[in-house]
């Protein structure tokens, strides 16, 4: 025999890619060519050294004290907010999450003069008005802030899930999203409306429990 | 791929890390010395320089803390910091090859032919004896980084292509080549 | 030809079998262990169907088919010997696009706690007590029996329970969710999936809608509780012959229909939406339907 096994063949043996009869064509060749023969055995020989490379090294002994300094300093850099992990995602830039948040203030401070009027002292027409008022806008805040945490965690894992989900979340979100901007609206037209701090508080959670789920799931879903 | 074996119960790491989420940093510290080897062996095999290697380790651990509310516990702690290495380093490849406009050809290599098997290098020869982590090292970088994830770690080559950007076919191709140049080296 | 394959499994605890199949393109799994009435077993990964039965005995088996390229890692025990306390199944699903997945059957003890989560895939449990936790995004989750605790979550998977779980949440994002049955607590949540709970007695049961249309029509058990939230689904509670329950019923801008009683609803706040307020038999019960737009319908 004079011809031998093309490189891609033998790779292909070793690596037991190769459809069955070019498998069986293969090996009968090697049984009849010491050159084949030699040259798939120490290619198989390095194939299995080198997966027995899959053990540990030790990294050098002052590397630990090296990373715990840059997660410190990364603590403290923390207290103020870092925007190099900001959320992925056609709403979230800098000025927006700043805007976000003043929206967020001064929707809480709308609801409270829309409650109270330019006059407040003594004017209550219920004494469960400040309390409504004031409950909520603490709910309100923290909803918020749950919301924008969990969208954070979202967006570390998106590129990870498939485009059918990421556009079927975004559905549902917007979905809620209607829903929370039109009971909102309706709460701040009429603040003393009991039902309307439970429903709007029962989208909120539904977003939240909806942002949750997202963040859990497993990639390429 | 195959999943490396924890270097303790899975509940113990997956417990540990449970409280590093909270911020505790001792136990960041103990999952630390229970993971550092397996990564600084990736990171070392896969950059082929020793300083790099300390780098990418401990950029892999940082990215880590950071990220630790990611880990559900659902695969064992080490094989989640395996993967989060793997794409640290591919990502400081990219960055590298971007800043240094180089960028790792395929066709550079000679074209695979089958060679007679060469004659082993004996204890008493003047020339240097290029063992397989030397060899591995000496490999041109994307041949390493392909024969790495392949070879040693275990990935398939439908991973490999995703996470390099590059067909399934180039991969096999890239492949080839790597071992090829490392049983030239192995056996000059 | 015989096509060997084998299916590389690292165990703790317990041996499993390497099998042969004669199927190309798949391989077979068959594992068996001994384990403890009460295991906690933990499954996912990529398969595509996955049927959990519970049975008398004390031990777990895992069967099925897998794509001859997927991988089915298992760990197990939390103890020093058999039986196992506790095992993890991880499956590692074809690399081929749009290859099949797997399916899988699993037997465990009445008593065991089962977690299982995976993307799109068939769920179906029967005749497990204990725990379950079931996690999808597409597919279905079919549970029949009476489970301790039944936790499960669906994006747009349908869920489909008939028993009597003594403790219940179900959630979905449009997956319709149907709970034949009886249930001590129950939540349900969803955006936009139909919901309907029947055919038995509820205590304490709180559904929260967007969007989908909630059907009530169980009975509320005596010092029970049923609230159900709806931005504009239509809130459907029909109610039986002797119930006994006080209903209270508010829509912010939808309409209330009554054909229980000859009430009729009165006119919500500045003239908008609907509010009705009414006993039935004794009122040992409450129910709160609320709807910002939805409208509410109470029925024989």
């Amino acid at each position: 025999m004079t011809d031998h096994l093309a490189w891609e063949t033998l790779n292909d043996l070793a690596d037991d890619q190769l459809q069955e009869d070019e498998r069986q064509a293969a090996e009968v060749h090697v049984q009849s060519c010491p050159t084949c023969a030699a040259s798939l055995a120490a290619l198989r020989e390095a194939l299995q050294a080198a997966h027995a490379l899959r053990d540990s090294v030790s990294p050098p002994d002052d590397l630990w004290a090296e990373v715990r300094g840059t997660i410190e300093r990364r603590k403290v850099a923390r207290l103020a907010p870092d925007m190099t992990y900001l959320p992925r995602g056609w709403w979230v830039t800098p000025g927006r999450v700043a805007a976000a948040s003043l929206i967020l203030v001064t929707l809480s401070s709308a609801v409270t003069i829309a409650i109270l009027g330019p006059t407040t002292a003594g004017t209550f027409a219920s004494a469960d008005i400040p309390s409504l008022a004031v409950s909520w806008q603490a709910a309100e805040r923290g909803y918020q802030s749950s919301v924008l945490e969990l969208r954070t965690q979202l967006a570390t894992n998106a590129d990870r899930l498939a485009p059918s989900t990421v556009a079927a979340i975004e559905q549902s979100l917007a979905t809620i999203d209607v829903a929370i901007a039109e009971a909102r609206e309706a709460l701040l037209r009429d603040p003393l409306n009991a039902a309307l701090p439970e429903l709007l508080a029962s989208n909120y959670r539904q977003k939240i429990e909806l942002l949750r789920r997202a963040t859990q799931l497993a990639p390429s879903t | 791929m195959s999943e490396p074996q924890p270097a303790t119960a899975p509940d113990d790491a997956t417990a540990l890390a449970a409280r590093a989420q909270r911020g505790d940093v001792a136990a960041f510290e103990q999952l630390y010395a229970q993971c550092a080897g397996r990564v600084f062996a990736v990171c070392l095999r896969m950059s082929g320089d020793r300083q790099r290697a300390r780098e990418l380790t401990h950029d892999a651990f940082v990215r880590a803390w950071e990220r630790l509310a990611s880990f559900r516990g659902e695969s064992g702690f080490e094989t989640w910091m395996h993967r989060l290495t793997v794409n640290v380093v591919l990502a400081s490849v990219r960055s590298d090859r971007r800043r240094e406009s180089r960028v790792a050809l395929t066709g550079d290599l000679p074209s695979p032919t089958i060679s007679a098997p060469g004659r082993a290098v004996g204890p008493g020869d003047v020339a240097a004896r290029i063992d397989l982590e030397s060899a591995v090292a000496a490999l041109t970088p994307q041949a390493r980084m392909v024969f790495v994830l392949h070879d040693v770690e275990g990935y398939r080559h439908e991973e490999i292509a995703q996470r390099l950007a590059l067909a399934p076919g180039t991969i096999r191709a890239q492949l080839h080549r790597a071992r090829q140049q490392l049983m030239r080296m192995l056996t000059r | 030809m015989m096509i060997v394959e084998t299916v590389r499994l690292h165990w703790l605890l317990g041996a499993l079998a390497l099998a042969t199949t004669p199927v190309p393109g798949q391989q077979k799994v068959d594992a068996r262990v001994a384990v403890t009435r009460d295991v906690h077993v933990r499954i996912n990964g990529a398969f595509g169907e996955l049927r959990v039965t519970g049975w008398e005995k004390d031990s777990l088996v895992l069967t099925g088919l897998l794509p001859k390229d997927a991988r089915l890692d298992g760990m197990g025990g939390m103890g020093g010997g058999p039986p196992a306390k506790g095992l993890k199944f991880y499956i590692e699903g074809s690399s081929r696009p749009g290859g099949a997945s797997g399916s899988l059957e699993l037997f465990v003890p009445f008593g065991a706690t089962v977690w299982a989560k995976s993307g799109s895939a068939r769920i179906a449990v029967q005749g497990v007590t204990g725990g379950l936790d079931l996690n999808i995004v597409g597919g279905s989750i079919t549970v029949t029996g009476n489970p301790r605790e039944l936790n499960v979550e669906s994006m747009d998977g349908a869920v489909e329970v008939t028993g009597a779980p003594v403790w219940m949440r179900a959630k979905t994002a449009t997956g319709a969710i149907v709970l034949r049955g009886s249930c001590t607590d129950a939540g349900v949540t969803t955006v936009a999936g139909a919901v309907t709970l029947r055919d038995g007695t509820f205590e304490r049961t709180r559904i929260e809608t967007v969007t989908g249309d909630v059907t009530f029509a169980g009975a509320v058990a005596r010092a029970g509780s049923l609230t159900i939230d709806s931005h504009s689904g239509t809130i459907s509670m029909h109610v039986g012959a002797g119930a006994s329950v006080d209903v209270e019923a508010t829509t912010i801008i939808g309409d209330i229909l009554n054909s229980v009683t000859s009430r009729r609803p009165a006119p919500g706040r500045e003239g908008r939406g609907a509010e009705l307020t009414l006993t039935l038999g004794t009122g040992d019960a409450h129910a709160t339907l609320r709807s910002f737009k939805g409208n509410i319908r109470l029925t024989r």
